[in-house]
């Protein structure tokens, strides 16, 4: 995944936890999933850690809860 | 294209064995070497004069110290160390001939003719090896470091026993560290092994114009981005390597810095790369199909891109409308200032706003009903219907809005009309203040017939009038006895304003009221007998509490007594500003105050308690 994407996701994901839009913020986590799994970029895990920690502990709770449902 | 042979793929898994063995090899007889090396120095460290038990610095120490180089030769000589290094360069002839066998293999080359080749650049890298491991660098590794502790440990003052402490830590290895001395061996070790395979490979590309490599070996868990990527692709060419290490460089991590086309096969993934990039000369037919390769590989490339601008677009449309639905409710569910009407300070303005928005949808129901709300003063209260006030809200002055402003009774602190046009706030500072803010602490219940038993605040001693009131010099009620022999607070607003003058919790009680009379309405249109007004007094709240079994008298506090509006407005104050007193003391009416609001719709998540 390309920088600009990284960027253009972490301005989301702040806009998403300031608004605390679950919705897009799972949307969010799957892409950084899916990208984790490519396997083809460091970015992917931490990008995954920089994800968690723009979150509130509820929010990232949340995410886990809907992604083991 | 063709595919790296099983025989090649078993031929690199051999060599990387031989190339860990180096170091199995190499470290077998360590602690007894290091024990040797250790002996060796502490003997003579301990020829150090001493005076009052520490270290001193004369000619003898100086001498000794100078010694050392020669102390440590003998020591490493006499051990086990270099019959070990001996074992271990062996393993460069093991390297090369599992080399030869693949380039054998892949480019049909003769091991022969690769001798004359690579033969003088191992020489020159087991020379180079050899000097490391038993020459020069170890005393500028290892030997001089060493020295230089010692001298330093004796400047300072140290015993000999610190100083012989100091030394076991530099040159044994623990748990926790490893020896200086192994540590410098195992950094050469590891790295000429793997260096040495890297640039036979890169010397045999170089003299046979070989084009391309091919990356191979096995993924872990921890495999670098840059390896993975390599090894999905299977082939590198040359040409494309200066961009490859670009990529690596910016996207995945530990390359070695210098990395370049030339000594790519030498440094290949970065520190400790186990994977090989072996190089070969491509055919016509191979190139053919590799740029097919490509294209399908670009291909697939710009596929994941596509697909990933399409995931990042759609949340990006969903953030985006979320964030509008967001702020359109937010706009709906904060009250109106146009319908407020204060002439309290910005502070407590502020603290009045917070506390209504974060009242399930008191703000909501405020702006449908288009509740005229103010926090007067007595005296605007008391001229209210001719004074300025009625001018601030958005309605003719003779409209039937402003008029609903109605003067409060002098012991009132707050009212809330029945069809929720009009909310009023008695604010009298500087003793009224806004606080967001929980009483538990203060609220005080207590079963007995004497008001002056209790073990009341501070505040309220000396002010018992009776033996059923708890009352002040100006009348006002703090405590009542119940029908049930209890001392319960006549309302929850008296005793907080009484604490610290706030009145938040009596702007609490008359929003429970608002918010009371859209779900459970006092007054219902309907028709009876002609009339056309039917009262209807809180229908729903009265079935329910006679399917719970609840009465008037289980309500928090005495003025909660007095009818079901107040029994539900004292509820939700108490809920809000001493929940956990509540629920203490009126257990009964606690739970019956929450699953009276499931049966209105009411989620209780969206109403702030203040603990």
């Amino acid at each position: 995944m390309k920088l600009e994407k990284w960027q253009e996701l972490a301005a989301l994901t702040d806009e998403a936890s300031a608004n605390n839009d679950i919705d897009s913020l799972i949307k969010i986590y799957k892409i950084l999933q899916s990208e984790l799994a490519k396997e083809k970029t460091a970015f992917g895990s931490m990008g995954i850690e920089w994800f968690q920690s723009s979150l509130t502990p509820d929010q990232w709770d949340s995410i886990l809860i809907s992604i083991k449902s | 294209m063709a595919e790296i042979s099983k025989s090649i793929l078993d031929i690199i898994a051999k060599k990387q064995k031989a190339i860990a063995n180096g170091d199995d090899i190499l470290f077998s007889n360590f602690d007894a070497i290091e024990k040797k090396i250790f002996d060796a120095v502490k003997k003579k460290a301990l020829q150090i004069n001493t005076k009052s038990g520490k270290a001193i610095f004369d000619d003898t120490s100086v001498d000794i110290i100078n010694e050392l180089n020669n102390v440590i030769k003998d020591a490493i000589q006499s051990s086990k160390y270099p019959s070990d290094v001996k074992s271990y360069l062996r393993q460069f002839d093991v390297i090369k001939k599992f080399n030869y066998d693949v380039h054998e293999d892949v480019n049909d080359l003769d091991p022969d003719e690769l001798d004359d080749l690579v033969n003088p650049m191992q020489k020159q890298i087991v020379q180079t090896t050899l000097d490391g491991l038993v020459g020069s660098g170890i005393d500028t590794n290892f030997t001089e470091p060493l020295k230089q502790g010692i001298f330093k440990n004796i400047v300072a003052g140290s015993t000999i026993g610190d100083l012989e402490s100091w030394i076991s830590q530099y040159i044994n290895t623990n748990p926790e560290k490893l020896g200086q001395f192994k540590k410098y061996v195992g950094q050469i070790s590891r790295d000429a092994l793997n260096q040495f395979d890297g640039q036979i490979n890169a010397r045999i590309a170089d003299e046979y114009g070989l084009d391309a490599y091919r990356y191979v070996g096995s993924l872990i868990e921890d495999s670098r981005p840059q390896c993975r990527r390599w090894i999905s692709y299977r082939i590198l060419l040359k040409d494309e390597l200066e961009s490859e290490i670009t990529w690596a460089n910016n996207n995945g991590s530990g390359m070695i810095p210098g990395t370049n086309r030339e000594n790519f096969s030498v440094y290949r993934g970065g520190y400790n790369c186990r994977h090989e990039a072996i190089p070969f000369k491509m055919t016509k037919s191979q190139k053919k199909e590799y740029d097919q390769l490509l294209k399908q590989r670009n291909k697939i490339e710009a596929e994941d891109e596509d697909e990933l601008d399409d995931q990042i677009n759609e949340v990006k449309t969903d953030v985006i409308d979320n964030s509008k639905e967001l702020k359109k409710q937010q706009a709906k569910n904060e009250l109106d200032p146009a319908y407020y009407y204060s002439s309290a300070s910005k502070e407590n303005n502020d603290a009045f706003f917070q506390l209504v928005n974060d009242q399930d949808d008191a703000s909501g129901i405020a702006k449908d009903d288009q509740t005229c709300i103010a926090m007067m003063t007595s005296k605007e209260n008391n001229a209210v219907k001719s004074s300025n006030v009625t001018g601030k809200f958005p309605f003719d002055t003779n409209g039937k809005k402003t008029t609903r402003i109605d003067s409060l009774d002098s012991s009132a602190k707050g009212s809330c009309n029945i069809f929720n046009e009009a909310l009023s706030i008695r604010f009298d500072p500087p003793n009224d203040k806004v606080i967001l803010k929980g009483y538990d602490d203060y609220l005080v219940d207590k079963n007995g017939t004497d008001a002056n038993d209790m073990q009341m605040n501070n505040f309220l001693r000396g002010k018992t009038k009776g033996s059923d009131v708890y009352i002040d010099e100006k009348g006002i009620e703090y405590y009542r006895l119940t029908q049930s022999k209890k001392m319960v607070p006549f309302s929850i607003s008296d005793i907080t304003n009484a604490v610290d003058g706030n009145i938040a919790p009596t702007i609490t009680h008359e929003f429970g009221h608002l918010i009371h009379n859209r779900y459970d309405p006092r007054w219902e249109i309907g028709q009876s007998s002609g009339n056309k007004v039917v009262l209807q007094v809180r229908k729903k709240i009265l079935d329910f509490a006679q399917k719970k079994g609840i009465i008037l008298q289980d309500a928090p506090s005495a003025y909660g007594a007095s009818s079901w509006s107040e029994f539900y407005a004292e509820s939700f104050s108490a809920y809000v500003h001493a929940p956990a007193w509540f629920e203490k003391n009126h257990k009964k009416a606690f739970d019956f105050f929450i699953e009276l609001n499931q049966e209105y719709g009411i989620d209780m998540a969206t109403i702030k308690q203040y603990k």
